[in-house]
């Protein structure tokens, strides 16, 4: 599950009004370099909840790989900032697409009920008595 | 395990596939993927019977379960829709796709060939989502798979009423489409994001659709008698007989009045659904639909159902091979047509 997959996820069990963000629990996780597409992260960037995303980051154990607050389009789509090594849209493509986590569970926000990962499929099923 | 071979031909070039999913990646200084490299190498996009030949390759259900109307999308339907969304309307490519009810995998893995930048497979079948993982892996695409039932699944959890105030946030409307699926739902919605038009696309049995809602709402499975679907799919069913005493092209497989009753129900419901999914969609929704029912699903959709225009863009053979015991043909080819709907201008608040 890519941490793109986790910003769009959210809990279902009965009662719950918004069950976003899932909180990321991760026992086991890896990267897969992908190409960046920088228009691809542009669509992107206003869908995205910032903060799902960089409290993901932190449950990986990765504080510096995103800032608290999102940085400027200006910043992020600066001339030539995908060729650079460590700039801020190298980083979000990073955090969004390359980080695949394969073991660990997702626990609701209002429920506590833990949704567990295995083998990078997030078991989102509900049982009878949630529906 | 032996493949085609056409698989291999189309792989030629590159290592066993089977040992280099195990192998480490490349080192992080390789500019490209294997992927792209070799898509860059031949200049080319990938050629249809390339992809077809790809998803050849695929595993399909071992043992499909009926009560879920398991059915494989075979290689030569599922590249041609996949195809047609990408090179004529630029669907897939550096978009988002999410195939909904995905099975083994094989419109996702198509998606994924043709460079869909984030894939998303959601399936109710541990067992497929595994298939359809080791599918991904085979041809070293990544594809994030998510066990969930389609209609439980909250995608961005805001209730579906406020969406129509946030007509930007295309999850959010991703959420808004899932919740009118039902699980029997065979059906694939490709949601992707564009600079600044939000695109999603539907692909859906329809036709398949109203009459599996019908097996499932009369319980005929439970009662172990064929459902009306199946009927008309060997099309010499155990109630063939009153068939011919039905008119409308689109419950012409229902094999009693009954059946023909809840037809008639499900395609109310589904058609319901279609309204949402209208509303979700703001650039294209493509469907597949039997042939026989073209007259009415262009009626229903641009009458009741919030389409601007409904046009086929071609008609397809849905090859189904034999599946199930009950089937009493090695394989039936359906007329399917591909349809793009075009959705009408979303309310802005």
């Amino acid at each position: 599950m890519r941490l793109l997959t986790h910003n769009m996820l959210a809990s279902n069990v009965r009662g719950v009004t918004s069950g976003y963000p899932l909180k990321l629990e991760a026992t086991n996780w890896c990267t897969k370099e992908v190409d960046l597409n920088a228009d691809f992260i542009r669509g992107l960037l206003p869908k995205i909840d910032w903060r799902a995303l960089v409290a993901a980051t932190r449950a990986l154990n990765l504080p510096e790989l995103l800032p608290e607050e999102q940085p400027s389009e200006e910043e992020i789509f600066a001339e030539g900032a995908a060729n650079v090594e460590g700039s801020a849209i190298r980083r979000i493509h990073h955090a969004l697409l390359e980080i695949h986590v394969q073991q660990g569970a997702l626990i609701c926000p209002e429920s506590g009920r833990s949704f567990p990962i295995e083998k990078g499929i997030p078991n989102m099923m509900l049982h009878e008595d949630e529906v | 395990m032996l493949r085609p071979v056409s698989r291999r031909y189309c792989l030629a070039g590159r290592r066993q596939l089977r040992a280099t999913s195990a192998l480490p990646r490349r080192p992080s200084s390789a500019p490209l993927t294997p992927r792209r490299r070799r898509r860059r190498e031949q200049d080319t996009k990938m050629k249809l019977k390339q992809l077809e030949g790809l998803l050849g390759g695929l595993t399909q259900f071992p043992e499909p379960k009926v009560e879920l109307e398991q059915y494989p999308t075979g290689p030569h339907i599922a590249s041609r829709m996949l195809y047609t969304a990408e090179n004529s309307f630029d669907d897939i490519a550096g978009k988002v796709v999410a195939d909904f009810g995905c099975g083994c995998g094989t419109l996702a893995v198509a998606s994924a060939l043709l460079d869909a930048e984030q894939v998303i497979g959601v399936d109710i079948d541990s067992q497929s989502l595994e298939l359809a993982q080791e599918n991904a892996d085979d041809l070293e695409l990544d594809i994030d798979l998510i066990w969930s039932d389609i209609k439980q699944l909250n995608l961005k959890g805001v209730a579906p009423l406020q969406l129509i105030s946030c007509p930007s946030l295309l999850l959010n409307k991703l959420q808004f489409c899932l919740s009118c699926v039902t699980p029997t739902a065979r059906c694939s919605l490709l949601a992707t994001g564009d600079d600044e038009l939000v695109e999603a696309a539907f692909i859906s049995f329809l036709s398949f659709l109203v009459t599996l809602s019908i097996s499932k709402e009369e319980g005929t499975m439970e009662a172990g008698r064929v459902p009306p679907m199946l009927v008309q799919i060997q099309g010499q069913g155990r109630g063939g007989g009153e068939e011919s005493r039905v008119e409308t092209p689109a419950v012409a497989s229902m094999a009693s009045d009954r059946a023909r009753r809840a037809a008639a129900r499900g395609l109310v419901y589904r058609y319901r659904g279609r309204e949402k999914l209208h509303h979700v969609a703001s650039q294209a929704v493509y469907s597949l639909h039997k042939t026989s029912t073209r007259e009415h699903i262009k009626k229903a959709a641009l009458r009741d159902y919030n389409a601007a225009s409904a046009e086929v863009l071609c008609e397809l053979r849905y090859d189904l091979p034999q599946s199930y015991k009950f089937h009493k043909k090695r394989e039936v080819d359906i007329a399917v047509d591909l349809w793009r709907f075009v959705p009408k201008a979303q309310p802005s608040s």
